[in-house]
Protein backbone atom coordinates (compact mmCIF):
# COMPACT_ATOMS: atom_id res chain seq x y z
CA UNK A 1 0.00 0.00 0.00
CA UNK A 2 1.37 3.46 -0.91
CA UNK A 3 0.49 6.26 1.47
CA UNK A 4 0.39 9.88 0.41
CA UNK A 5 0.24 13.13 2.31
CA UNK A 6 0.29 16.85 1.62
CA UNK A 7 2.65 19.29 3.28
CA UNK A 8 3.25 23.03 2.92
CA UNK A 9 6.71 24.26 1.93
CA UNK A 10 7.24 27.99 1.32
CA UNK A 11 3.44 28.45 1.22
CA UNK A 12 3.18 25.84 -1.54
CA UNK A 13 1.12 22.68 -1.10
CA UNK A 14 3.29 19.68 -1.98
CA UNK A 15 2.23 16.05 -2.43
CA UNK A 16 4.51 13.52 -0.83
CA UNK A 17 4.72 9.74 -0.59
CA UNK A 18 5.13 8.36 2.91
CA UNK A 19 8.08 5.95 2.86
CA UNK A 20 8.27 5.16 6.57
CA UNK A 21 6.07 5.52 9.61
CA UNK A 22 6.43 4.26 13.13
CA UNK A 23 4.21 5.97 15.70
CA UNK A 24 4.73 9.65 14.75
CA UNK A 25 8.10 9.12 13.17
CA UNK A 26 8.02 9.44 9.39
CA UNK A 27 10.03 9.72 6.22
CA UNK A 28 8.40 11.32 3.19
CA UNK A 29 9.53 12.02 -0.37
CA UNK A 30 8.55 14.66 -2.91
CA UNK A 31 9.81 13.00 -6.09
CA UNK A 32 8.92 15.93 -8.34
CA UNK A 33 11.20 18.28 -6.40
CA UNK A 34 13.86 15.65 -5.55
CA UNK A 35 13.34 16.23 -1.84
CA UNK A 36 13.33 13.83 1.07
CA UNK A 37 11.83 14.77 4.45
CA UNK A 38 13.11 12.95 7.50
CA UNK A 39 11.76 13.22 11.06
CA UNK A 40 14.59 14.12 13.41
CA UNK A 41 13.32 14.93 16.91
CA UNK A 42 10.22 15.90 18.87
CA UNK A 43 9.45 18.38 21.63
CA UNK A 44 6.26 19.36 23.47
CA UNK A 45 4.89 21.62 20.70
CA UNK A 46 6.77 20.72 17.57
CA UNK A 47 8.97 18.31 15.66
CA UNK A 48 12.24 18.94 13.87
CA UNK A 49 12.65 17.48 10.39
CA UNK A 50 15.50 17.33 7.91
CA UNK A 51 14.67 18.68 4.47
CA UNK A 52 17.08 16.95 2.08
CA UNK A 53 17.02 18.42 -1.42
CA UNK A 54 19.07 16.20 -3.68
CA UNK A 55 21.46 17.98 -6.04
CA UNK A 56 21.82 14.78 -8.04
CA UNK A 57 18.32 13.38 -8.61
CA UNK A 58 19.74 10.02 -9.71
CA UNK A 59 21.11 9.48 -6.18
CA UNK A 60 17.66 10.02 -4.70
CA UNK A 61 16.09 7.68 -7.27
CA UNK A 62 18.80 5.09 -6.49
CA UNK A 63 17.86 5.41 -2.80
CA UNK A 64 14.19 4.92 -3.66
CA UNK A 65 15.22 1.89 -5.73
CA UNK A 66 16.97 0.47 -2.65
CA UNK A 67 20.36 0.69 -4.39
CA UNK A 68 22.11 3.26 -2.22
CA UNK A 69 22.08 4.42 1.40
CA UNK A 70 20.45 7.52 2.86
CA UNK A 71 23.81 9.10 3.74
CA UNK A 72 24.76 8.96 0.04
CA UNK A 73 21.67 11.09 -0.61
CA UNK A 74 22.45 13.45 2.27
CA UNK A 75 26.07 13.90 1.17
CA UNK A 76 24.96 14.97 -2.29
CA UNK A 77 22.16 17.24 -1.11
CA UNK A 78 21.37 20.64 0.34
CA UNK A 79 20.14 19.91 3.85
CA UNK A 80 18.22 22.24 6.13
CA UNK A 81 16.36 21.85 9.40
CA UNK A 82 12.63 22.47 9.48
CA UNK A 83 10.14 22.94 12.29
CA UNK A 84 6.77 21.20 12.11
CA UNK A 85 4.44 22.59 14.75
CA UNK A 86 1.69 20.34 16.17
CA UNK A 87 -0.92 23.08 15.79
CA UNK A 88 -0.11 23.59 12.08
CA UNK A 89 1.25 20.19 11.25
CA UNK A 90 1.22 20.41 7.46
CA UNK A 91 3.53 23.44 7.41
CA UNK A 92 7.32 23.09 7.33
CA UNK A 93 9.16 26.22 8.50
CA UNK A 94 12.88 26.81 8.54
CA UNK A 95 14.35 26.03 11.99
CA UNK A 96 17.43 27.93 13.03
CA UNK A 97 17.77 27.15 16.75
CA UNK A 98 19.85 24.08 16.01
CA UNK A 99 22.96 23.88 13.88
CA UNK A 100 23.27 21.16 11.25
CA UNK A 101 26.72 20.40 12.66
CA UNK A 102 25.14 19.44 15.99
CA UNK A 103 22.74 16.81 14.74
CA UNK A 104 23.17 13.05 14.71
CA UNK A 105 22.94 11.88 11.13
CA UNK A 106 21.48 8.48 10.17
CA UNK A 107 23.39 5.33 9.37
CA UNK A 108 23.93 4.77 5.66
CA UNK A 109 21.15 2.18 5.38
CA UNK A 110 19.18 1.48 2.22
CA UNK A 111 15.42 1.97 2.14
CA UNK A 112 14.64 -1.73 2.55
CA UNK A 113 12.38 -2.08 -0.49
CA UNK A 114 12.37 -0.91 -4.11
CA UNK A 115 9.80 1.87 -3.73
CA UNK A 116 10.00 3.00 -7.39
CA UNK A 117 8.99 -0.43 -8.67
CA UNK A 118 6.10 -0.54 -6.19
CA UNK A 119 5.04 2.97 -7.26
CA UNK A 120 5.29 2.20 -10.98
CA UNK A 121 3.27 -0.98 -10.54
CA UNK A 122 0.64 0.95 -8.62
CA UNK A 123 0.45 3.65 -11.31
CA UNK A 124 0.13 1.03 -14.05
CA UNK A 125 -2.80 -0.48 -12.21
CA UNK A 126 -4.36 2.97 -11.82
CA UNK A 127 -3.95 3.71 -15.55
CA UNK A 128 -5.66 0.41 -16.34
CA UNK A 129 -8.64 1.53 -14.31
CA UNK A 130 -8.85 5.12 -15.62
CA UNK A 131 -11.45 4.27 -18.25
CA UNK A 132 -14.03 2.69 -15.91
CA UNK A 133 -13.43 5.46 -13.35
CA UNK A 134 -14.11 8.13 -15.95
CA UNK A 135 -17.37 6.48 -16.90
CA UNK A 136 -18.88 7.33 -13.53
CA UNK A 137 -17.82 10.94 -13.02
CA UNK A 138 -18.80 13.14 -10.12
CA UNK A 139 -19.21 16.10 -12.43
CA UNK A 140 -18.80 16.76 -16.10
CA UNK A 141 -18.23 20.25 -17.54
CA UNK A 142 -18.76 20.85 -21.20
CA UNK A 143 -17.19 23.88 -22.88
CA UNK A 144 -18.16 24.19 -26.50
CA UNK A 145 -16.69 26.53 -29.07
CA UNK A 146 -18.91 26.69 -32.12
CA UNK A 147 -16.57 28.83 -34.12
CA UNK A 148 -13.63 26.44 -33.81
CA UNK A 149 -15.68 23.28 -33.72
CA UNK A 150 -13.96 22.22 -30.48
CA UNK A 151 -15.51 20.38 -27.59
CA UNK A 152 -13.60 20.34 -24.31
CA UNK A 153 -14.76 17.88 -21.70
CA UNK A 154 -13.44 18.04 -18.17
CA UNK A 155 -14.19 14.93 -16.15
CA UNK A 156 -13.75 14.95 -12.40
CA UNK A 157 -13.97 11.67 -10.58
CA UNK A 158 -14.59 11.30 -6.86
CA UNK A 159 -12.76 7.99 -6.61
CA UNK A 160 -9.20 9.18 -6.20
CA UNK A 161 -8.01 12.66 -5.33
CA UNK A 162 -4.62 12.17 -6.96
CA UNK A 163 -5.65 10.60 -10.20
CA UNK A 164 -9.29 11.55 -10.47
CA UNK A 165 -9.07 14.38 -12.98
CA UNK A 166 -8.50 13.98 -16.66
CA UNK A 167 -9.19 16.26 -19.58
CA UNK A 168 -10.28 15.09 -22.97
CA UNK A 169 -10.12 17.23 -26.07
CA UNK A 170 -12.39 16.29 -28.89
CA UNK A 171 -12.36 18.06 -32.22
CA UNK B 1 -19.20 -18.24 26.03
CA UNK B 2 -16.43 -16.00 24.65
CA UNK B 3 -15.40 -13.10 26.85
CA UNK B 4 -15.84 -9.66 25.28
CA UNK B 5 -12.59 -7.73 25.33
CA UNK B 6 -12.40 -3.98 25.73
CA UNK B 7 -9.56 -1.76 24.62
CA UNK B 8 -7.30 -0.15 27.19
CA UNK B 9 -7.58 3.31 25.64
CA UNK B 10 -10.80 5.06 24.65
CA UNK B 11 -10.42 4.78 20.90
CA UNK B 12 -11.79 7.41 18.50
CA UNK B 13 -15.32 6.83 17.19
CA UNK B 14 -15.55 3.89 14.81
CA UNK B 15 -11.97 2.78 15.52
CA UNK B 16 -10.55 0.24 14.75
CA UNK B 17 -13.29 -0.68 12.27
CA UNK B 18 -12.81 2.63 10.37
CA UNK B 19 -9.13 1.89 9.81
CA UNK B 20 -9.75 -1.71 8.75
CA UNK B 21 -12.44 -0.66 6.29
CA UNK B 22 -10.70 2.44 4.89
CA UNK B 23 -7.43 0.67 4.18
CA UNK B 24 -8.64 -2.87 3.63
CA UNK B 25 -6.42 -4.10 6.45
CA UNK B 26 -6.03 -7.64 7.69
CA UNK B 27 -5.36 -8.87 11.20
CA UNK B 28 -1.78 -9.75 12.03
CA UNK B 29 -0.56 -13.07 13.30
CA UNK B 30 -0.97 -13.97 16.99
CA UNK B 31 1.27 -16.09 19.19
CA UNK B 32 4.41 -14.90 17.40
CA UNK B 33 7.23 -12.53 18.32
CA UNK B 34 6.96 -8.79 17.70
CA UNK B 35 9.49 -5.99 18.22
CA UNK B 36 8.98 -2.57 19.81
CA UNK B 37 11.41 0.37 19.84
CA UNK B 38 11.68 2.06 23.21
CA UNK B 39 13.29 5.19 24.67
CA UNK B 40 13.76 3.55 28.05
CA UNK B 41 15.39 0.33 29.15
CA UNK B 42 13.52 -1.51 30.51
CA UNK B 43 10.51 0.09 28.80
CA UNK B 44 7.99 1.83 31.03
CA UNK B 45 4.29 2.55 30.54
CA UNK B 46 5.05 5.83 28.72
CA UNK B 47 6.90 3.94 26.02
CA UNK B 48 3.62 2.40 24.88
CA UNK B 49 1.13 5.29 25.03
CA UNK B 50 -0.21 5.87 21.51
CA UNK B 51 0.24 9.39 20.10
CA UNK B 52 -3.51 10.02 20.08
CA UNK B 53 -3.51 10.08 23.89
CA UNK B 54 -0.46 12.30 24.41
CA UNK B 55 -1.20 15.88 25.48
CA UNK B 56 1.47 17.26 23.15
CA UNK B 57 -0.36 15.82 20.14
CA UNK B 58 -3.76 17.34 21.02
CA UNK B 59 -3.51 20.08 18.38
CA UNK B 60 -2.51 17.57 15.74
CA UNK B 61 -5.44 15.36 16.80
CA UNK B 62 -7.86 18.31 16.69
CA UNK B 63 -6.71 19.24 13.18
CA UNK B 64 -7.22 15.66 12.03
CA UNK B 65 -10.69 15.67 13.61
CA UNK B 66 -11.51 18.87 11.70
CA UNK B 67 -10.41 17.15 8.49
CA UNK B 68 -12.48 14.09 9.40
CA UNK B 69 -9.39 11.87 9.01
CA UNK B 70 -10.92 8.90 10.83
CA UNK B 71 -8.42 6.30 9.64
CA UNK B 72 -5.46 8.57 10.48
CA UNK B 73 -6.82 9.19 13.98
CA UNK B 74 -7.37 5.49 14.47
CA UNK B 75 -3.83 4.68 13.42
CA UNK B 76 -2.59 7.28 15.93
CA UNK B 77 -4.52 5.45 18.65
CA UNK B 78 -2.41 2.32 18.18
CA UNK B 79 1.18 1.47 19.06
CA UNK B 80 3.56 0.55 16.24
CA UNK B 81 5.18 -2.87 16.42
CA UNK B 82 7.37 -4.75 13.95
CA UNK B 83 7.63 -8.37 12.88
CA UNK B 84 11.39 -8.31 12.31
CA UNK B 85 14.37 -7.15 14.30
CA UNK B 86 16.02 -5.97 11.05
CA UNK B 87 13.23 -3.46 10.41
CA UNK B 88 13.55 -2.19 13.98
CA UNK B 89 17.33 -1.80 13.63
CA UNK B 90 16.96 0.04 10.32
CA UNK B 91 14.51 2.48 11.94
CA UNK B 92 16.71 3.30 14.93
CA UNK B 93 19.66 3.69 12.56
CA UNK B 94 17.71 6.18 10.48
CA UNK B 95 15.93 8.09 13.27
CA UNK B 96 18.54 8.61 15.97
CA UNK B 97 16.16 10.33 18.41
CA UNK B 98 13.25 7.90 18.29
CA UNK B 99 14.62 5.46 20.85
CA UNK B 100 17.74 3.36 21.14
CA UNK B 101 16.37 0.10 22.52
CA UNK B 102 14.58 -2.83 20.92
CA UNK B 103 12.46 -5.19 22.99
CA UNK B 104 10.53 -8.21 21.82
CA UNK B 105 7.66 -10.32 23.06
CA UNK B 106 4.90 -12.67 21.96
CA UNK B 107 1.44 -11.14 21.50
CA UNK B 108 -1.56 -13.41 21.87
CA UNK B 109 -5.22 -12.87 20.99
CA UNK B 110 -5.84 -12.12 24.68
CA UNK B 111 -3.46 -9.14 24.59
CA UNK B 112 -5.07 -7.03 21.90
CA UNK B 113 -5.81 -6.53 18.23
CA UNK B 114 -2.97 -6.55 15.70
CA UNK B 115 -3.45 -5.05 12.24
CA UNK B 116 -1.00 -5.50 9.38
CA UNK B 117 -0.05 -1.94 8.37
CA UNK B 118 3.18 -2.20 6.33
CA UNK B 119 5.15 0.81 5.13
CA UNK B 120 7.78 0.82 2.41
CA UNK B 121 10.70 1.15 4.78
CA UNK B 122 9.30 -1.28 7.32
CA UNK B 123 7.20 -3.87 5.51
CA UNK B 124 6.73 -5.72 8.80
CA UNK B 125 5.00 -2.75 10.48
CA UNK B 126 1.83 -3.61 12.46
CA UNK B 127 -0.52 -1.57 14.62
CA UNK B 128 -1.30 -2.88 18.12
CA UNK B 129 -4.51 -1.97 19.97
CA UNK B 130 -4.00 -3.26 23.48
CA UNK B 131 -6.82 -4.63 25.65
CA UNK B 132 -7.69 -3.46 29.15
CA UNK B 133 -5.64 -4.96 31.99
CA UNK B 134 -2.80 -5.89 29.64
CA UNK B 135 0.55 -4.51 30.64
CA UNK B 136 2.59 -3.90 27.47
CA UNK B 137 5.90 -3.84 29.30
CA UNK B 138 5.12 -7.34 30.57
CA UNK B 139 4.87 -8.44 26.92
CA UNK B 140 7.92 -6.58 25.63
CA UNK B 141 10.34 -7.48 28.36
CA UNK B 142 13.06 -9.27 26.42
CA UNK B 143 15.76 -6.83 25.34
CA UNK B 144 17.29 -7.64 21.96
CA UNK B 145 19.26 -4.48 21.12
CA UNK B 146 21.77 -3.08 21.90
Amino acid sequence: MIHTDTIIINSMLVSVYVLTYYDGVKEEVDIQNNTLFLWYDEFDDFEIWLKIKSNTPTTLIDYLRNKTGIMDVINSSSVELCKRSFDDYKRFLRYEDLDLEEIELPENDCLGQDFMTILNAKQTIRKTFVAPTSLSPKSVDFKQSCTKGMLKIKVTSSNDANFGCSELMAA
Amino acid sequence: MEETKTFKYALPNGCPESLIKAKGLKEGEYGVEYFRISKNSPPNEEDFIPLFFLARCSNKVNNMKKNNDCSGLCQMASASILKTEDDAKRLIGKFKKMGKYIFCGIITKNDGLILDTPSNDSPSHCSFFVYTDVNENEIFKQGVYP
